[in-house]
């Protein structure tokens, strides 16, 4: 083939231009480490990278999720533990109240009474802001003897009575303590029951605007007290956490399941203990309610264990799942340091022959030279 | 006749012919780094026209040193780099739109909405929550946003080069049309229009990085030029001009293509290749398919989004209401309401729980059903399928590129190797034109001092 200088010149500019842009592309390689700096370096790895990275930051927030169940978990754990020493208690007093020993009698319906409304204040436990046992009710107390008056209309007077009541007499007190109302009943049903009150006090007056308590006593037709217990105000609902895409771990919690029944047992024998004659067998059947209460407990924490063991294998295994999708990226993403430096000096070394190639040629003489 | 009339006319040929083949000797070597310069070879031969029976020589003809098919390769190899390089520079724009290597784009902003569903479920009253997702969703709008804004601007680019390149085409074929008759005329007057052809060759292949051309000459050397489609823009001594008008349909330009005498038609889907054939495919064909499956993502996101969401119960108790507004990609946005007040973000499935996470979760387990491709992908594994179809094309056209570009240098220097001026041959050249030059002249001394002899006698 007839070749011109010209041909020679241009062929080497041309290499010269490929080897530099080799080139190019090695030094990004090598000063960014990574093998993908762009979707047209790789493709397929682009997609794969961009999916894995999706992956990996759902795993973060499963991992985060069950890290907050378990914070979950463990305070509920501890309500639970506490309602179940306070029923122990209630059950050791109650049983030996029954066997006859009278002396301490007003001391222990006393100590009932705090036991009572400790176990009320466990039940009604909050955790960041929401209440742990009311369902999905969460905004609203699990156990209240509250009514509210707002905007003029007061709210209904809700309460539990262990059997049917004769006379119930209901006291409504405000913010300081003060009794503003009664209110008498001559019947009562078993089970919750719903008074309306007209927001007035006793003297007939519009009482104003705020939050009121109410205290609620009941006996039946021969004069025996009914016990009378705060309503569960939330619903069954439990508490689901998303721990994997389509993984939900379930957390009980029911407090009208929990402690309902807990409860309305230590008010029995709280009610068994104020009433003015001693009667064993109210404080047998309120022991019978306590026994029945307490192994519901005692299920309910074993399966609360159970659940927060769950959890921990969870977060173990999220743990580990971070790490793998953490590697895949890596290695589909990042070059090797090693590789890309030699990469990099091979080329640089095709560039310099290259270069010493051309001036070679540009240095051939001409025909004309010579003649 | 007289010897010496004879011999000297014989020898004046000589002298006359290698004056002339060291001239044009001279101008090869001149040229021998000209662009588009064909050697020019002198075919000598000899003379028996003259007065005497002796042989003289000539210059037979003065040959431009030109292969056809050379240049036809040539042409073609030229439209095929204007086409591949326009396209692997707004390829390379098109990859920056979907560039995630760095993180923060559509993939991440999409994970994070999914993500913020998550963390409403562990706490479905929360306020902080619902903030969050609402500030999520936000960015996820503004960055499909910007993905189109900067396709369309993309797009509105294409046009000007387009516009711009029409009229150096237009300019190209005037000129193409005025050497035509230049080298008509000198073919007429029976002169060399060497020069003449390699300045045609010279445009024609200007014109052919700029758009796609089929070439044929004439026998006095004139080209013809077509479209693809046989539409001529050079005929003669007459050029055929391209116009790019605004179509009120797509709201971009169009080609068209005018006879001369009024009527015009556009050619838009006769132009394949060339700068204009690249701006065209990626304009009409490349940008139209991304912008497209980022309308079908955001269109899908939006109604699936918005069904679950009205659906549930917010925090008040009230049914819920939509967070997306917009139909596509370009005009997706947050709901004023749902960006004034996040409370107004649905997560219960029924109006009294504000514990309730039963939308919440169902928008979770949304981020995993295949909504997208008629049920066989999710709205994350289309996206990240959209990305990588990019990556592919961006890919392909640069390795496209590369190999025209190693066809192109083979043409060139097939061509070079033809009709390139060799300094060393023609340096070999002028040393043998010199010899006979002295010689003739050396025979013409001899032939005086004869002549002297005699008129001494």
């Amino acid at each position: 083939m007839r070749v011109t200088q010209k041909m020679m010149a241009e062929s080497m500019q041309f290499w010269l231009a490929r080897r530099a842009a080799a080139l190019y592309e090695a030094e990004t390689v090598s000063s960014t480490s990574k093998k993908v700096n762009q979707p047209s370096d790789d493709p397929l790895a682009s997609g794969r990278i961009l999916a894995d990275r999706t992956t990996l930051s759902s795993l973060g927030q499963y991992l985060s999720n069950a890290e907050q169940a378990q914070s979950w978990i463990e305070v509920s754990e501890t309500v639970l533990e506490s309602v179940y020493d306070l029923l122990d208690e209630a059950r050791d007093i109650a049983i030996d109240q029954s066997a006859g020993d009278l002396t301490d009698r007003e001391e222990l319906a006393q100590t009932l009474d705090n036991s009572l409304a400790q176990i009320v204040d466990q039940a009604n436990t909050k955790y960041g802001g929401t209440y742990l046992f009311s369902g999905d009710k969460s905004e609203a107390q699990p156990f209240s003897n509250e009514a509210a008056i707002s905007g003029g209309t007061a709210e209904d007077l809700v309460f539990d009575l262990a059997g049917e009541a004769a006379e119930v007499e209901i006291t409504i007190t405000d913010g300081s303590g003060n009794v503003v109302r009664t209110i008498s009943l001559s019947s009562g049903d078993e089970g919750t029951n719903t008074v309306s009150w007209d927001g007035l006090d006793d003297d007939g007056q519009a009482l104003p605007d705020g939050d009121y308590e109410f205290s609620v006593k009941a006996a039946d037709s021969s004069g025996a007290p009914t016990a009378a217990s705060p309503t569960y105000r939330g619903d069954s609902g439990d508490k689901e956490i998303m721990v994997g895409d389509s993984t939900a771990i379930s957390i009980n919690t029911d407090g009208g399941s929990l402690f309902g029944d807990a409860i309305m047992a230590v008010s029995r024998a709280a009610a068994a203990l104020n009433a003015e004659t001693h009667d064993s067998a109210d404080l047998d059947a309120a022991v019978g309610d306590l026994d029945a209460a307490m192994a519901d407990l005692k299920k309910a924490m074993v399966d609360m264990s159970l659940v927060s063991g769950r959890l921990t294998a969870t977060a173990d295994r999220l743990e580990l799942s971070l790490d793998t999708y953490e590697s895949r990226i890596s290695a589909l993403e990042t070059a090797d340091a090693t590789e890309a430096s030699i990469n990099l000096e091979t080329l640089e070394t095709a560039y310099e022959v290259t270069m010493q190639t051309a001036s070679q040629i540009l240095g051939l003489t001409n025909l004309i030279s010579l003649i | 006749m007289s010897i010496t009339t004879g011999i000297m006319s014989t020898l004046l040929s000589g002298l006359t012919t290698y004056q002339a083949a060291i001239s044009v000797t001279g101008s090869n070597i001149a040229n021998a780094e000209s662009t588009g310069y064909s050697r020019q070879a002198v075919i000598i031969r000899s003379d028996s026209s003259g007065v005497s029976n002796l042989d003289g020589v000539e210059v037979a003809e003065v040959r431009r040193v030109n292969d056809r098919f050379c240049f036809s390769q040539v042409v073609s190899s030229t439209e095929d780099m204007g086409k591949l390089e326009t396209e692997d520079k707004y390829m390379s724009y098109v990859e920056s739109v979907f560039d995630e290597s760095e993180g923060s784009g559509v993939n991440e902003a999409l994970s994070d909405f999914w993500n913020g569903w998550l963390e409403l479920v562990n706490n479905p009253s929360g306020y902080a929550e619902r903030a969050a997702i609402v500030s999520g969703a936000e960015t996820l709008c503004s960055n499909l946003n910007e993905a189109v804004e900067q396709l369309e601007s993309l797009q509105n680019e294409i046009d000007q080069e387009i516009s711009s390149t029409v009229d150096e085409i237009n300019n190209l074929t005037e000129r193409i049309a005025d050497l035509n008759s230049r080298i008509a005329k000198a073919a007429a007057a029976g002169k060399d229009a060497n020069t003449l052809l390699d300045s045609l060759d010279s445009l024609t292949e200007e014109l052919a990085a700029l758009v796609d051309i089929n070439v044929s000459y004439s026998d006095n050397g004139q080209a013809a030029i077509q479209l693809a489609d046989g539409k001529p823009l050079v005929s003669g001594g007459r050029s055929y001009s391209l116009a790019a008008e605004v179509d009120s349909d797509a709201g971009s330009l169009t080609i068209t293509w005018n006879d001369g005498s009024g009527s015009s038609s556009s050619v838009d889907d006769v132009i394949t290749s060339g700068a204009l054939g690249g701006c065209l495919e990626v304009r009409d064909e490349l940008i139209p398919g991304y912008l497209e499956d980022l309308d079908s993502l955001a269109a899908t996101l939006i109604q699936e989004v918005n069904d679950l969401l009205e659906s549930g119960y917010d925090l008040n108790g009230d049914p819920g209401t939509a967070l997306f507004t917009g139909a596509g990609a370009g005009d997706i946005a947050v709901a004023q309401t749902l960006a004034d007040d996040p409370n107004l973000l649905a997560a219960a499935g029924s109006e009294s729980g504000s514990g309730d996470a039963t939308i919440a979760q169902a928008m979770v387990e949304l981020q995993d059903e295949n909504v997208m491709n008629g049920g066989t992908s999710t709205l994350d594994e289309f996206y990240q399928a959209l990305v990588a179809e990019v990556g592919a094309d961006v890919e392909k056209v640069g390795d496209d590129y590369e190999q025209a570009e190693n066809i192109a240098e083979l043409n060139n220097n097939y061509r070079e190797s033809v009709s390139g001026v060799s300094v060393d041959e023609e340096t070999a050249n002028l040393v043998l034109f010199q010899q006979a030059y002295n010689a003739s002249a050396k025979v013409m001394t001899v032939l005086r001092e004869l002549m002297e002899t005699i008129l001494d006698l």
